[in-house]
């Protein structure tokens, strides 16, 4: 049997969750382009992290193994060897098993690419729920989750700021955020896949306990197998830098120097 | 003539704020690419909406059902898939907001059609459409070209202003309401609901002092308060990662999911500029921005730009102004 493959009878009221968790460039590294305009430099001084939605996806999980004690969490990365060390991450955290489909390119991966393989890996495997983050900090596609969940035929709930799993683990309820401050309420039965806004909770910081498992733990690595998924993902023309605003000012000089300078800006316009 | 379905954000059997900015992007790629434009809009009782879309001119059809009183993203995915094997469009697009973007994604898998996200504006390469968008926070633009016969497009809210149906006389199009039969769609919409929270009122200020992330610490926010002081008829705003971690109640949030404000003076410190954000913000008379990172999206529609540790810069600041104007 594959690991992590469980087949369950009709007592069997344990829960799996899968967490999809990308790993991101800290979007404060500086960013340069490489490869004749199609890709980054991915070298050097770029710091990779858990993609923050992730973590808030990933606590939501643990939480809900929390209050009802048969669940386990999987983490599941699609990404190049570096991927490995978010999966650690998300086992500090308190993942149970972390699986890594490694995908050894570099540069532009489409959607529905990471979608398929995740979709794949998951249609035998019993999940309840699949928790994706709202959307990945790097790319901002927001359509990974709702591409596995069709993929997968799971009904999906998007932007979900509250969810409530009833007593009987049929049904969840979920608020998802509309734009401006509206909430609605959806219902809808498991499996599903529901992508998770930030600010659903705070998500901890791994236990000492949890790093130290996470250090002796092996993470499940599969290749990707990409050759029989026919996909027809859009195609990368370029990347570019933006082209600079015209309008802007740079102020400059030592840290007195530009505070006059705006102090005298705000004054001519009497805003003081 | 091959056609772009233009499928509108509807709210409870209204348009969504920036619905109608999709009708201009489809104009100007139907114009760009000799396309017809169909208009969809969806909801328990869609006349008025359908009726007020047609005065651009274009043809439109309403889709009724029960299920489609309030937003239901995986039923309206179903429910448009007859129609477009019906009518084969070339182009289907959404605005990419969440809901759009779970229907752009649900129609690409089931019919295996390219999608490319959150797009901000378009070229042509010879008849082929090339669409750009930004990538790592705006710090970098991509270009994507599509690779089926039929594909799937979000647009950026903001990108394009709202079509204006008076600018030129047209004939309204013709409106077709369409009952959608039952649909196989497990999702149950129950309510909306309102935050009601309402501790600062940011559209009527005149100054917005606002805190991002870059701030560090909660207790540095008692610095952007201080800079707030400066200014009669001020306030603090925030970014969301501010307001998601409680330091700040939600109504002090600025973005598409928070307050749409235009003061006259907006002062991002410690904001990266995400599109969520400027969103909210970029019609503010005057933007002034304090990041450590020179390449931060905010500077890209900043009037007056400032590379500097707002933990050190806002207290010289304060310094300055003592010194200076008291
Ligand atoms: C569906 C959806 C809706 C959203 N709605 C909103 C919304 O309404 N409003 C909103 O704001 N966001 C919204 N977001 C989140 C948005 O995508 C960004 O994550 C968020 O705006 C980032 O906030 P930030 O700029 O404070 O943080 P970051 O992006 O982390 O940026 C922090 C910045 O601070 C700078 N910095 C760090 N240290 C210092 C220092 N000492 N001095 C000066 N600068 C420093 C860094 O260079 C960086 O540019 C939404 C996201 C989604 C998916
Ligand atoms: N390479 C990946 N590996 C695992 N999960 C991913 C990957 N890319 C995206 N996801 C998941 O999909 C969500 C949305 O990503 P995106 O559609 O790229 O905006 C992320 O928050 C993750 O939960």
């Amino acid at each position: 049997m594959e690991t992590g493959c469980r087949r369950r009878g009709p007592d069997d009221t344990s829960m799996k969750i899968l967490v999809c968790v990308k790993q991101v460039q800290d979007t404060e590294s500086p960013i340069e382009i490489a490869n004749g305009g199609q890709w980054i430099n991915e070298e050097g001084h770029i710091a990779f992290r858990m993609n923050r939605y992730d973590e808030f996806a990933l606590e939501e999980a643990v939480l809900i193994r929390e209050s009802l004690g048969d669940v386990i969490v999987d983490t599941i990365s699609v990404g190049q060897q570096r991927s490995g060390s978010t999966l650690k991450k998300s086992l500090e955290k308190g993942a149970a098993n972390g699986i890594h489909i490694l995908l050894e390119t570099t540069g532009y991966c489409p959607p529905s690419l990471t979608a398929a393989l995740i979709a794949d890996y998951a249609r035998d495997k019993s999940y309840d729920i699949i928790l994706c983050g709202v959307m990945a900090e790097d790319d901002m596609q927001c359509q990974v989750g709702p591409l596995i969940a069709a993929r997968l035929g799971f009904p999906c709930a998007v932007s979900v700021v509250k969810e409530a799993i009833s007593p009987d683990r049929k049904t969840i309820t979920v608020e998802c955020e509309l734009e401006g401050g509206i909430n609605e309420t959806i219902a809808l039965p498991m499996p599903c896949l529901l992508t998770i806004q930030s600010g659903i909770n705070r998500p901890r910081y791994p236990s000492l306990s949890n790093v130290l498992r996470a250090k002796d733990q092996k993470l499940l690595t599969i290749q990707a197998n990409v050759g029989p998924l026919s996909l027809k993902p859009e195609q990368l023309v370029s990347i570019s830098y933006p082209e600079k605003g015209t309008k802007g000012l740079i102020i400059t000089g030592t840290a007195e120097q530009k505070a006059e300078q705006l102090l005298t800006i705000l004054h001519e316009q009497s805003l003081i | 003539m091959e056609r772009i379905l233009a499928i509108l954000d509807t709210i409870a059997n209204k348009p969504a704020p920036s619905g109608f900015e999709l009708i201009n992007f489809a104009e100007q790629f139907a114009d760009t690419f000799s396309l017809d434009i169909q208009v969809v809009v969806a909801g328990s009782s869609i006349v008025d909406v359908a009726e007020k879309a047609s005065c651009y001119g274009h043809d439109v059809m309403g889709l009724e059902h029960n299920s489609l009183t309030h937003p239901n993203p995986d039923f309206l995915a179903k429910a448009v898939i007859p129609l477009i094997d019906d009518i084969k469009p070339r182009y289907v697009c959404f605005q990419h907001t969440m809901r759009g973007c779970q229907m752009a994604a649900h129609l690409s898998a089931r019919l295996n059609m390219t999608c490319i996200t959150a797009v901000q504006s378009f070229n042509a390469v010879g008849d082929i459409p090339v669409f750009r968008r930004s990538l790592f926070n705006g710090k970098l633009t991509i270009d994507l070209s599509p690779t089926t016969e039929q594909s799937v497009l979000t647009i950026l809210p903001g990108a394009f202003a709202p079509a204006d149906s008076s600018a030129v006389p047209r004939n309204p199009g013709t409106v077709v309401i369409r009952k959608i039969s039952d649909i196989d769609s497990p999702c149950r919409p129950l309510s909306m609901s309102e935050s009601t929270e309402e501790t600062v009122r940011l559209e009527e200020s005149d100054v917005i002092i606002s805190a991002g992330r870059g701030i560090g610490a909660q207790e540095n926010l008692e610095l952007i308060r201080e800079v707030a002081r400066l200014f009669p008829n001020s306030a603090v705003g925030a970014s969301r990662i501010i307001c998601d971690q409680k330091w700040l109640p939600y109504a002090h949030q600025v973005g598409v999911t928070g307050k749409t404000v235009s003061p006259r003076l907006y002062m991002a410190c410690g904001i990266s500029g995400s599109q969520q954000h400027i969103s909210g913000m970029k019609g503010s008379q005057i933007i002034v921005a304090i990041n450590t990172d020179p390449q931060a999206a905010i500077f890209s529609i900043s009037d007056y730009i400032i590379i500097e540790d707002l933990k050190t810069f806002l207290p010289t600041l304060m310094q300055k102004h003592k010194e200076l104007y008291k």
